[in-house]
């Protein structure tokens, strides 16, 4: 990939990616623009690229190593792993719930108590999800109990 | 080694739930002889006793590995009560714990047995009802709404 500055007068500061098609390289790059602005880049099957706000995710899973963005309605993909959705959107409500998931605590409709330390998150779409035994206590923790 | 450190915590929380049980049993066992009268326990009958609390701690401690309680799945918890009525009933009955007691005091036994699982599961319930409640109330704290 060639990587090209220029320096020009210009209103506001703008990043054009020029390329024949949107690889995977091409949506990392866009993933790492788009998470300066706290917007999240994803795509759905077509390749179609939209700028989710992480207040509209309702989780994120790991499938045969593609992350998945789960909104109320759509299901897209992202470039970032689940460690960086974590770290760049954590003070946003982003919590690591398991080893392949990371959920949004302001889109958790309730919580139950599950035997063995484990936490069970119904979400907004009616979903359940379990915080295993490893992140139930950092869930506690965060939760301010 | 961590063959050895897995066995030691397999033993050393089997160890725990046996003396539960065994406790219970002894209690039992004391209360009936005293009220026939005896002043002694057997000590076969203890050893039977121990022994048969450690055959059903093994089974809970299979049932229930570290980590995992009675609040987990309905199946579990019935096979763990079957289990708790076969292995105390059908010793108390076969090797004769309790010589020279009534009928009705043995279904008297055998409702304190379900009483003493059901109040075990019970108190987990209910632990595990309470935290659920502290839980959301932590959510709502978290999302502003409190």
């Amino acid at each position: 990939m060639k990587i090209t500055v220029e320096h020009a007068e210009a209103a506001e500061n703008e990043v054009i990616l020029r390329c024949p098609d949107l690889d995977e390289e091409m949506l990392g790059v866009l993933s790492l623009l788009c998470s300066g602005l706290r917007r999240l880049c994803v795509w759905d099957d077509s390749r179609q690229t939209t700028l989710l706000s992480p207040g509209e995710v309702v989780y994120c899973e790991t499938v045969d190593d593609r992350v998945f963005v789960y909104t109320g309605q759509t299901v897209y993909q992202t470039a970032l792993g689940l460690g960086e959705l974590e770290s760049r959107y954590g003070s946003l409500g982003f919590f690591r719930a398991g080893k392949s998931s990371v959920v949004n605590l302001h889109r958790i409709r309730s919580l139950v108590s599950q035997g063995g330390g484990r936490i069970e998150a119904t979400l907004e779409t009616g979903e359940k999800l379990i915080v295993s035994r490893r992140y139930a206590p950092l869930l506690r923790e965060r939760l301010g109990l | 080694m961590e063959q050895f450190n897995r066995f030691y915590l397999w033993g050393v929380n089997t160890k725990y739930r046996m003396g539960l049980y065994f406790s219970a049993a002894v209690f039992s066992k004391g209360l009936v002889n005293a009220l026939l009268g005896s002043r002694t326990v057997d000590t076969i009958i203890l050893l039977e006793m121990l022994l048969s609390c450690f055959a059903f701690a093994c089974a809970e401690t299979a049932l229930f590995p570290h980590g995992k309680t009675l609040a987990v799945g309905k199946k579990r918890v019935a096979l763990w009560a079957l289990l708790a009525n076969v292995i105390f009933i059908g010793c108390a009955w076969g090797l004769n714990w309790f010589p020279g007691i009534p009928l009705w005091g043995g279904l008297l036994l055998a409702l304190f047995l379900e009483y003493g699982l059901a109040a075990m599961w019970y108190a987990l319930w209910l632990n595990a009802k309470r935290d659920t409640a502290v839980l959301n109330q932590g959510l709502r704290r978290f999302r502003g709404e409190d």
